[in-house]
């Protein structure tokens, strides 16, 4: 009876030395492979980057434009080539000058798709484009008489009156022989002139001018902030108590 | 004296040449960038699809109801660890029975976030979920108590209704002494019922049960299909 009662014990001694290991060796092999994908990702991501950094020659080019303050030089891929084709959210064809990143989603402020520049993605946030000719980027300055209908406008602070921006700026419109708009088509050697509205985000006049544009669409280009506004903020209208 | 003409033909000649070779060395190198691009993202996703698979030995253990049609087991990761840390959209914390992926995006049957299970993700989409209890998979079919006030619910087709039942799922509602909600506890050894809606794509009715929590916080579940619904359209 004894004997048999041991005999029982070691059998299940055995069978749980067998199996602790193997749901071990289960949840090691997990965390393995986890560690093997998050160590592929972080490779991708770092590819990725190498993929959307402008050339070493375009660099040198632009040396001593980038040892200014509020300068850049970025690359922009073409939307309809690579989104979804890129760990990035918006597969690197938005930037944003204000916080220096191709992510989309915290507030973009120009973004490249079928060989246009736009601006003005979300809510209530709107800009204006305008092409100002093949001129240095150090000669687009607040002077410019492009940059004074942009350098002069005002914000505005409620709702109706941003959905009447965006509105303005999607039909386009002349001021002083340039024309506005929220998409302007990409010309080489051409520099351009931006003002973008993120609310909550930022304002900024931005200048830019591109540098290249390489077999895979991608567009390069050098950009300088010319003045910066105060942070915009959006009244939302409530709709008046007689009308509920 | 002015150079010969031979010789400024020489010089551009080169000048010519040194550029074009810098720029298909530069369109070479992005070239090899966008292949190393290719590459990794393909490696990810043969791991990615290994890493999302049940086990062996859950699909072992079910390998009998697994050969019954419209079966599966899937495996869920929580949305708050791995949603952006994989490649696969929604991190694999989402699973659509009726394309029978964890993919985000194109319409999914159910979630796994915070250590609760979730129903109706986008638009009108809505659902109901209950839990029957630590029942077999394989006895729960249309005509469990729980399960057919699921298989008698009319979708509607006006949007304001849909928007209507999405509400009313998210607070919660009781018929026949079962409680059914969009949202509730995910627990192993459960088996739940799950009507989920989601207009243009499927309309399904589905019994699941949790049948193993690994320590990476991931969901096993073995599931059927128990009713398929016309695929719902919204009159707007």
């Amino acid at each position: 009876m004894i004997r048999a009662r041991a005999f029982s014990l070691i059998v299940a001694f055995i069978f749980v030395a067998f199996l602790a290991p193997a749901a071990q060796a289960q949840s090691l092999d997990r965390a393995a492979l986890e560690n093997e994908i998050r160590a592929l990702v972080g490779e991708l991501k770092d590819t990725e980057q190498q993929f959307l950094a402008p050339s070493a020659r375009d660099r040198e080019k632009y040396a001593a434009f980038l040892s200014q303050p509020d300068t850049g030089l970025i690359r922009l891929l073409p939307r309809e080539v690579f989104q979804d084709k890129l760990t990035i959210q918006g597969g690197g064809a938005y930037y944003s000058f204000a916080r220096l990143t191709h992510e989309y989603g915290y507030g973009s402020d120009i973004e490249l798709q079928q060989n246009q520049f736009s601006v003005g993605f979300a809510g209530a946030d709107f800009g204006f484009l305008t092409r100002v000719g093949k001129v240095a980027i150090e000669e687009v300055t607040l002077d410019h008489p492009g940059a004074q209908f942009l350098s002069t406008f005002t914000a505005p602070t409620a709702e109706p009156g941003a959905r009447d921006q965006q509105k303005r700026a999607a039909a386009g419109f002349d001021v002083n022989g340039f024309t506005y708009k929220d998409s302007v088509p990409f010309k080489r050697k051409n520099a351009y002139l931006l003002r973008s509205i993120g609310y909550r985000v930022s304002d900024l006049l931005v200048a830019f001018r591109i540098v290249t544009q390489d077999d895979d669409g991608s567009v390069v280009i050098v950009w300088k902030i010319l003045k910066r506004f105060p942070v915009p903020q959006l009244t939302v209208t409530q709709a008046s108590p007689g009308k509920l | 004296m002015l150079p010969s003409r031979w010789f400024i033909s020489f010089l551009v000649s080169i000048f010519v040449f040194g550029i074009s070779i810098g720029a298909s060395a530069q369109l070479q190198d992005r070239s090899a960038v966008q292949a190393k691009m290719e590459s990794l993202r393909a490696q990810i996703q043969a791991k990615e699809r290994v890493f999302l698979a049940p086990s062996a030995e859950d699909l072992a253990a079910f390998a009998g109801f697994l050969r019954q049609p419209d079966t599966g087991m899937a495996r869920l990761m929580p949305r708050e660890t791995y949603d952006g840390k994989l490649l696969i959209r929604g991190g694999g914390a989402y699973y659509s029975f009726a394309r029978l992926t964890n993919e985000y995006g194109f319409g999914s049957d159910i979630a796994l976030e915070q250590g609760q299970l979730r129903v109706g993700f986008a638009g009108a989409d809505f659902g109901f979920l209950t839990s029957l209890g630590d029942v077999a998979i394989d006895s729960v079919t249309a005509e469990h108590p729980g399960v057919s006030y699921l298989a008698e619910f009319k979708t509607p087709s006006a949007e304001t209704d849909a928007r209507e039942q999405y509400r009313r799922a998210g607070t919660g509602f009781e018929v026949g002494g079962f409680a059914y909600r969009s949202v509730l506890s995910a627990n192993l050894n459960t088996t739940y019922a799950l009507r989920s809606v989601d207009y243009g794509v499927s309309d399904l009715l589905v019994a699941f049960r949790v049948t193993r929590q690994d320590s990476d916080g991931s969901l096993t579940l073995v599931w059927t299909i128990l009713k398929k619904f016309p695929v719902p359209q919204l009159a707007q």
